[in-house]
């Protein structure tokens, strides 16, 4: 019932609606004929959709007519070309079999010719093996020629004159050793038992041996006496002694340590230092040689014996005075030469430096043979009252102290205490110290002097990281 | 005479391009020397510890690394108990570590030290008698150490005991100075030093005036 109502409305509706039109327009004709032409696409689709697949198939077929074509001439050249690469492989592996068969050959034939070689290498040597023979029978049967007739000629010479005793043996120096000064068959050079007599060239030919070996050494003597002049010229007027000068020598006494400290710095500094390194080195050098070739006895002996011995002077003889525990000429070390003296008691000195020396004047050297006694004077000390800093000149270690606020204090503590330990820029003596207090540490240790600021304070700066 | 190549007493550090780092080796030490935004940056590792350094370095000089010698004396403690008898004499040898330094050279005359790397084998200390010195544990060796490619000092060392009552050194006072270090057999030697224990201190002598006065 309801359904009839809502038709005959819309009927009416629509009655309505075209009663009111005004006719066919343009616009309304192209839209009428656009859905005709619609229809008709519509209606045409499925029978082209039934004959699409015959005609692609034979323009397909056409298409790859000469592709086809061309697929089967390429896997015949394919073939043709494996066949031939199969062909030139083969080929191949025979040339390289016929190479190698060929050097194979020549190898053979190498080897042949090195067995050649080496056994006519082997005939020469046997050869020559039997030419030294030849040679050394020759040599010995000219030797027992020559002891046939020396003892031929020694046998006359007994029978001229039958009162010389009879020389040696030839045996005993190997027969081939010069006749000495003191074989010259004179009267008097050897008693009638044959033993030499002092001073007449026997010594000589009582040890032969020890004179070659002594006559072979001489070079390394020279070299080595050359070599202590050398390094004695170059070392002493460089390096004085301090010990070695007597007080009234020295123009400046007071300072004269202080003076030597700056004189070894500054010839350190000279370029002429390393030719003295290069003479050391030299010297040392040939000592080692001399030492390994001579026993140390016979060396003391002939360094002692190298040592000039002049008239002594002044310095020497004022020198004398004085005794040394080693002497300079009886216990020679010549490594001692090189040798940098560390003074173990440096306040002392230093407190003899400081005290103010009056110079005194120089005494003639004709006084000094008379030896007497000089006067020694102890200067008096300063007093001990003053403070350790005032005596030693120097100011005492820089100290740093901090409070540090903390928390835990016990692991704050060893945290610090491994910090500073640890630090090779803070000193151990006098040690730092670590003080508790209510929520802070108060720290006090002492720094190496010289310290940037940058790094101090960087310092400080890891004792409260540590502590935070 | 001997190489010197083995461990060199200077060792150029040559400014890097920016984004690239020189670096140079000291033993177990190693510096590396990068060229970051602005400045450089200097890091150095023992292995155990690091310390960064931030530089700003002028157009024209270069940097180097020096093995100095330490500032202060040495006060060398053995390891062993050295025991001399009087009169006896006593040679061997010891190592110290060197300081390695960082010197900025504007000019081939002139150097700048920027900072020391301590060892930590070096340990400062400061007494009333002797001042600053610098303390270090060796040992006692009878033959010229080998060399380790470790920054250290060969020093040669003769003792001997003039006094009259036996000797037992607990440390030994040692001066080096960087004009003693020489390299040598690859190591860095000086001089041998003698230390004379027992000698008593000699007395200033005056001399006298009526001596040839009359």
């Amino acid at each position: 019932m309801r359904n009839a109502w809502r038709t005959a409305l819309l009927g009416l509706a629509c009655l309505g609606a075209f009663g009111c039109e005004r006719g066919p327009t343009v616009d309304s004709e192209v839209a009428s004929e656009l859905r005709a032409l619609r229809m008709l696409l519509r209606e045409d689709r499925p029978q082209a959709a039934a004959a699409a697949p015959e005609a692609a198939r034979e323009a397909v077929d056409g298409a790859l007519r000469p592709l086809r074509d061309v697929l089967t001439q390429l896997g015949t050249a394919q073939r043709e070309l494996a066949t031939r690469q199969t062909a030139l492989t083969q080929e191949m592996q025979r040339w390289t079999q016929l190479v190698v068969g060929a050097m194979q050959d020549q190898r053979a034939e190498q080897g042949r010719d090195l067995q050649q070689r080496l056994e006519q290498l082997e005939r020469t040597m046997a050869e020559q093996d039997v030419r030294h023979r030849e040679v050394e029978g020759l040599l010995q049967g000219a030797l027992d020629d020559t002891a046939t007739h020396l003892e031929d000629f020694l046998r006359r010479l007994e029978k001229i004159a039958p009162g010389v005793a009879p020389p040696a043996a030839p045996g005993e120096d190997g027969g081939t050793t010069p006749p000495g000064p003191g074989d010259d068959g004179r009267p008097g050079a050897v008693d009638a038992s044959g033993t030499p007599l002092p001073g007449a060239g026997g010594e000589q030919g009582a040890t032969p041996g020890g004179t070659r070996q002594g006559a072979s050494r001489w070079p390394w003597w020279v070299l080595a006496f050359a070599a202590v002049a050398i390094g004695v010229r170059l070392l002493l007027p460089r390096r004085p002694r301090p010990l070695a000068i007597a007080p009234e020598m020295q123009t400046k006494p007071a300072t004269h340590a202080a003076g030597t400290a700056t004189a070894a710095e500054a010839t350190l500094d000279e370029p002429e230092v390393e030719e003295l390194w290069a003479a050391a080195a030299l010297l040392g050098e040939a000592i080692g040689k001399i030492r390994q070739s001579t026993d140390p006895v016979e060396m003391d002996r002939l360094l002692a014996g190298a040592l000039p011995r002049s008239e002594p002077t002044a310095p020497e003889l004022l020198e004398a005075e004085r005794p040394e525990p080693d002497d300079f000429a009886a216990g020679l070390d010549l490594d001692d030469l090189f040798v940098l003296d560390e003074d173990e008691a440096p306040e002392q000195e230093r407190e003899q430096e400081a005290e103010p020396v009056t110079a005194t004047p120089l005494r003639p050297v004709r006084s000094a043979p008379a030896r007497q006694p000089e006067p020694v004077v102890e200067l008096p000390r300063p007093a001990s009252s003053t403070t350790p800093e005032q005596r030693i000149g120097r100011p005492g270690p820089d100290s740093v102290s901090c409070r540090l606020t903390v928390r835990d204090a016990e692991r704050a503590e060893a945290r610090v205490r491994d910090l500073l330990g640890g630090d090779p820029r803070v000193l151990v003596q006098p040690a730092p110290e670590v003080r508790v207090a209510p929520g802070e540490l108060c720290v006090v240790f002492a720094l190496l002097p010289g310290l940037p600021a940058g790094e101090r304070s960087q310092l400080e700066q890891r004792l409260r990281d540590a502590v935070a | 005479m001997d190489s010197l190549a083995a461990l060199p007493l200077v060792v150029p550090l040559p400014r890097p391009q920016r984004g690239d780092a020189s670096r140079a080796q000291f033993g177990n030490a190693e510096l590396v020397l990068e060229r970051a935004r602005g400045g450089y940056s200097l890091l150095w590792s023992n292995g155990r510890e690091a310390r960064r350094y931030v530089l700003g370095l002028g157009p024209q000089g270069h940097l180097q690394l020096e093995l100095r010698a330490p500032r202060f004396p040495l006060h060398l403690v053995p390891r062993e108990t050295l025991t001399l008898v009087p009169g006896a004499r006593l040679s061997g040898y010891v190592t110290a570590p060197l300081v390695p330094t960082l010197v900025w050279k504007s000019a081939p005359a002139a150097g700048e030290t920027l900072f020391e790397l301590h060892p930590p084998e070096l340990q400062g200390q400061w007494e009333e008698d002797s001042g600053h010195a610098m303390r270090c544990a060796v040992s006692w060796m009878v033959r010229f150490p080998m060399r380790s490619g470790e920054p250290r000092v060969v020093l040669p060392l003769r003792l001997r005991n003039a006094g009259n009552q036996v000797v037992t050194p607990g440390r030994l006072r040692v001066r080096i100075t960087d004009a003693d270090l020489t390299p040598m057999r690859g190591s860095v030697v000086t001089r041998p030093h003698r230390i004379v224990f027992g000698e008593a201190p000699r007395p200033v002598a005056v001399a006298a005036r009526h001596v040839e006065e009359s």
